[in-house]
C-alpha cells in the first residue's frame, strides 16, 4: 500500500527543505583600503625609514598620510606609484598601482565594494614629517567630524600647521555608551577649571550595560601622544592604545600642572570593591626607539609602554596629591627629569628614529579596567623640555 | 530545492490517493476493527514524545553561511487529545499539549545585520563571524485538527494550533569575527571568543504563537499508537516592534512518540 511511505516521505521532505537551504554566498559589501604602500627604487631619499613606506589603514581613516623628508622635490612627489590592499573583490579608482601626482593637496581614491552597493573615499597625501610642538596647551579640540559624538585634541606646530598627534579612548567609549553626550565622555575639555585657555579633564566613567557585557565596566579618561585603534578595543584592549609619535629631539624634562580627586569606590574589572584602596591617576613620558635591529617598526602598547626593551628614557610623576577638582582647589606643578637607560644615537634621532609619548590617565590601572568611577584628573599647560 | 518540492508533491498526492480509495468490504471491517473502542465514535489519547527542532528564519537568509553546531534542548512533551469521528474515516481532534522544546545552534554569518539595545544605549551594525544562539520555550499548545484515517491503521491529523508560552528564552553571543558599526563602511570592531558580545532577547519574545500542526499516527496495537507530528510556526517568535533580528524567526518542531488510547 502506497500510504505506508507517506510518513517517511513527508518527514524526509520537510527535514531536507529545512537543512538544504544555505544560499549562495553574497558578494562582499566592505570596501576598505587595508594597506597602502609606496614602492620606490630609493625609498631613503623620500622617507626617513623603510617602515614609513607602508601604512596599515584603520577602518575609520578617511585620510592616509605618508610622512616624508621635508626636502623631497616636487618632481619626485608628482609621480608616485601607490599600491593598495583592498577588501577582497573591491575595486579602486584611480587604478591600483597607477602613478599619481602627490605634489599638490593629495589624491582622492574611491573604493567600491564587490557587490557595488557601497563605496568609500580616501584622501592620500604626502606631508613633511611633523615636528611635535612640545608645549601642550590643550586649548585646541573639536568634535570628531563624522558623528560629532566626542572631543578630540590637536595642536599647531611652529609654522602654524595643524597636527593631529593626540589620541584618547573616547571612540571606544562611544561603542558602549551610544547615548552619551560629548561632555559625558571620559576625556573632555575643561572650561572653568583651567590655568590658561582650556584644560583637559579626564574622568573614570562607567561604561554601562555594554561595557559590563564585555567585562570592561569602566573607562578611565586618557589623553596620549599616539593613536587609538578601536578595532582591537574589545578583542585586545591593551593593543588599542598605540603610544608615541616620531620626534627629532632628545627630551630632558616632563612638566605640567594637575588637580586630582579620586572616585569613591575602587573596583576591579569584576566589580569587586577594595575597601582600603584609593584610586590614583598616572602621568608619564616615554622616549623609545621606533625600529628594531631588523628595521621593523616598534610601537608601544598598553601592556608594555613602561617596560618594553626599546625604551630609552622615562619620566613618570611618582605621586599625586589629592587636591579636589574645583576652581578653588590648588594646582600642583610637577617637573620630572627623564631617566636615561640607553645612549641616544644622534644620526637616528635626526632621522626620526625615536618616538615620544606623553600619557595622562585618571586611573592608573584603567588599562586593566580597575579603578574608581568618578576619579578625576585635570591637566593643563604641560611641556616636554628638549635638550 | 526542486527535488524537495517534488518529494512534497509526491507525498501530498500519496495522501490524496489514500483518502480517495474506495472503502471496500474487507477494509470496512478493518476500519471497524482498528477504530475507537467498543464501537464508540470518539476516544481519548494520552501521548508522550521527544521534540526536536529549532527556531529559524524561513528560508535561511544568504547572510547565514553555514550551521556548524546544532543541539536540541529539552525536548519533552505530554499531550492529551480527544477525537470524535463523523464517520469511519473523518473526524476532529483537539487537545492540550504541554511542551518543553529548544535548541542550540552555532552558525557562521557574513555581513549579518544586527543591533543590540541595552538601556538607552544602542549598538548596531553588520557582523561577520560566529553567532551562537540558545532558544528554549515551555508552555501549552492547543491544536484543533481534522483527522483522516488514511487506512485502518494510519491516521493523519492537520489543523491550526495556538501556543501559550510560560517560559521563554532566546539568548546568544557573537564572537570570532568583527562588527562594522552602522553599515559595511563603518568602524570595524573585532570580537574575540574570550570576550564575546552577548545578547538576551527573551523578553522580546511573544507569549502567544500560532501555526499549523500536521501529524501521522500508526496503530501498533488497538490501544498503542506511534506517532510523528510537526508544528510549523506561522508568526515570528518575536514581537512586532522588535527589530534587532532583521528577519522573522519561526519555531519549527517535530515530535516523535507513542500514544495510548485511554478510552
Amino acid at each position: 500500500m502506497k500510504n505506508r511511505y507517506v510518513l517517511p516521505c513527508l518527514l524526509f521532505s520537510v527535514l531536507s527543505v529545512f537543512t538544504a537551504c544555505i544560499q549562495e554566498e553574497p558578494l562582499n559589501s566592505e570596501c576598505d583600503i587595508e594597506l597602502c604602500s609606496v614602492h620606490l627604487s630609493d625609498p631613503q631619499s623620500v622617507f626617513f625609514k623603510e617602515a614609513d613606506t607602508a601604512i596599515n589603514v584603520r577602518s575609520i581613516d578617511k585620510e592616509i598620510v605618508f610622512y616624508v623628508r621635508s626636502n623631497v622635490s616636487k618632481d619626485i612627489l608628482s609621480a608616485i606609484p601607490l599600491s593598495f590592499k583592498l577588501t577582497s573583490g573591491a575595486t579602486i579608482v584611480p587604478e591600483n598601482g597607477s602613478v599619481q601626482d602627490f605634489s599638490g593637496s593629495g589624491v582622492t581614491y574611491t573604493v567600491t565594494s564587490e557587490d557595488k552597493l557601497w563605496n568609500r573615499t580616501y584622501q592620500v597625501r604626502f606631508k613633511p614629517m611633523p615636528e611635535l610642538n612640545p608645549e601642550f596647551s590643550f586649548d585646541y579640540f573639536e568634535l570628531e567630524t563624522s558623528r560629532q559624538k566626542y572631543y578630540q585634541w590637536f595642536d599647531f606646530d611652529i609654522f602654524d600647521q595643524r597636527q593631529d598627534l593626540w589620541a584618547t579612548g573616547n571612540s571606544g567609549f562611544a561603542l558602549s555608551r551610544s547615548s552619551a553626550l560629548p561632555d559625558e565622555y571620559p576625556t573632555v575639555p575643561s572650561d572653568t577649571v583651567a590655568l590658561s585657555g582650556k584644560a583637559v579633564k579626564l574622568e573614570t566613567k562607567n561604561t554601562g550595560s555594554f561595557g559590563a557585557m564585555v567585562k570592561m565596566p569602566i573607562a578611565a579618561g586618557n589623553l596620549f601622544l599616539g593613536t587609538f585603534d578601536t578595532q582591537s578595543a574589545l578583542k585586545d584592549p591593551m593593543k588599542a592604545t598605540q603610544f608615541g609619535v616620531a620626534v627629532q629631539h632628545k627630551p630632558l624634562i616632563f612638566k605640567g600642572n594637575y588637580k586630582f580627586l579620586p572616585g569613591e569606590k575602587f573596583k576591579n574589572k569584576n566589580g569587586y570593591v577594595y575597601e582600603d584602596s584609593i584610586d590614583a591617576p598616572d602621568a608619564y613620558a616615554v622616549f623609545y626607539e621606533n625600529t628594531d635591529a631588523e628595521g621593523m617598526s616598534v610601537v608601544l602598547h598598553g601592556d608594555d609602554v613602561l617596560t618594553n626593551e626599546h625604551i630609552v628614557a622615562l619620566a613618570r610623576v611618582p605621586y599625586f596629591e589629592i587636591t579636589g577638582v574645583t576652581t578653588a582647589d590648588p594646582w600642583v606643578y610637577f617637573e620630572i627629569p627623564f631617566e636615561y637607560k640607553k645612549e641616544v644615537d644622534d644620526y637616528k634621532l635626526r632621522n626620526f628614529g625615536y618616538n615620544l609619548t606623553v600619557v595622562f590617565t585618571s586611573s592608573i590601572y584603567g588599562a586593566e579596567f580597575s579603578g574608581a568611577e568618578g576619579s578625576t584628573l585635570i591637566v593643563d599647560d604641560s611641556e616636554i623640555v628638549y635638550e | 530545492m526542486k527535488n524537495n518540492m517534488r518529494k512534497i508533491i509526491f507525498a501530498v498526492f500519496a495522501c490524496l490517493y489514500a483518502l480517495l480509495q474506495p472503502v471496500t468490504a474487507q477494509n470496512k471491517d478493518k476500519y471497524e476493527e482498528w477504530g475507537p473502542l467498543n464501537g464508540k465514535d470518539w476516544g481519548c489519547l494520552l501521548r508522550t514524545g521527544y521534540i526536536l527542532g529549532g527556531t529559524t528564519p524561513m528560508p535561511l537568509p544568504a547572510e547565514i553561511r553555514s550551521i556548524g553546531q546544532y543541539r536540541p534542548q529539552g525536548g519533552f512533551t505530554v499531550h492529551f487529545d480527544a477525537y470524535k469521528m463523523f464517520n469511519k474515516r473523518y473526524g476532529v481532534m483537539a487537545g492540550v499539549h504541554y511542551f518543553m522544546e529548544g535548541m542550540f545552534t552555532g552558525a557562521e554569518v557574513k555581513n549579518y545585520a544586527m543591533g543590540i539595545q541595552m538601556g538607552e544605549d544602542y549598538l548596531e551594525g553588520r557582523f561577520t563571524g560566529t553567532d551562537e544562539t540558545e532558544s528554549f520555550m515551555a508552555g501549552f499548545t492547543i491544536p484543533v485538527m481534522a483527522t483522516f484515517r488514511l487506512s485502518p491503521r494510519w491516521n493523519m491529523n492537520v489543523g491550526p494550533y495556538a501556543s501559550f508560552l510560560i517560559y521563554r528564552l532566546f539568548e546568544g553571543s557573537v564572537y570570532d569575527g568583527y562588527l562594522r558599526v552602522s553599515d559595511p563602511t563603518g568602524e570595524k570592531v573585532e570580537i574575540s571568543k574570550e570576550n564575546p558580545a552577548t545578547y538576551d532577547f527573551s523578553d522580546d519574545m511573544r507569549r502567544v504563537l500560532w501555526g499549523m500542526e500536521i501529524g501521522f499516527d500508526w496503530k501498533a496495537t488497538k490501544r498503542l499508537t506511534t506517532f510523528a507530528s510537526l508544528d510549523w510556526g506561522m508568526n515570528s517568535i518575536f514581537k512586532r516592534n522588535f527589530e534587532t533580528v532583521a528577519f522573522p524567526m519561526y519555531p519549527f518542531y517535530a515530535t516523535f512518540g507513542i500514544a495510548y488510547l485511554l478510552f
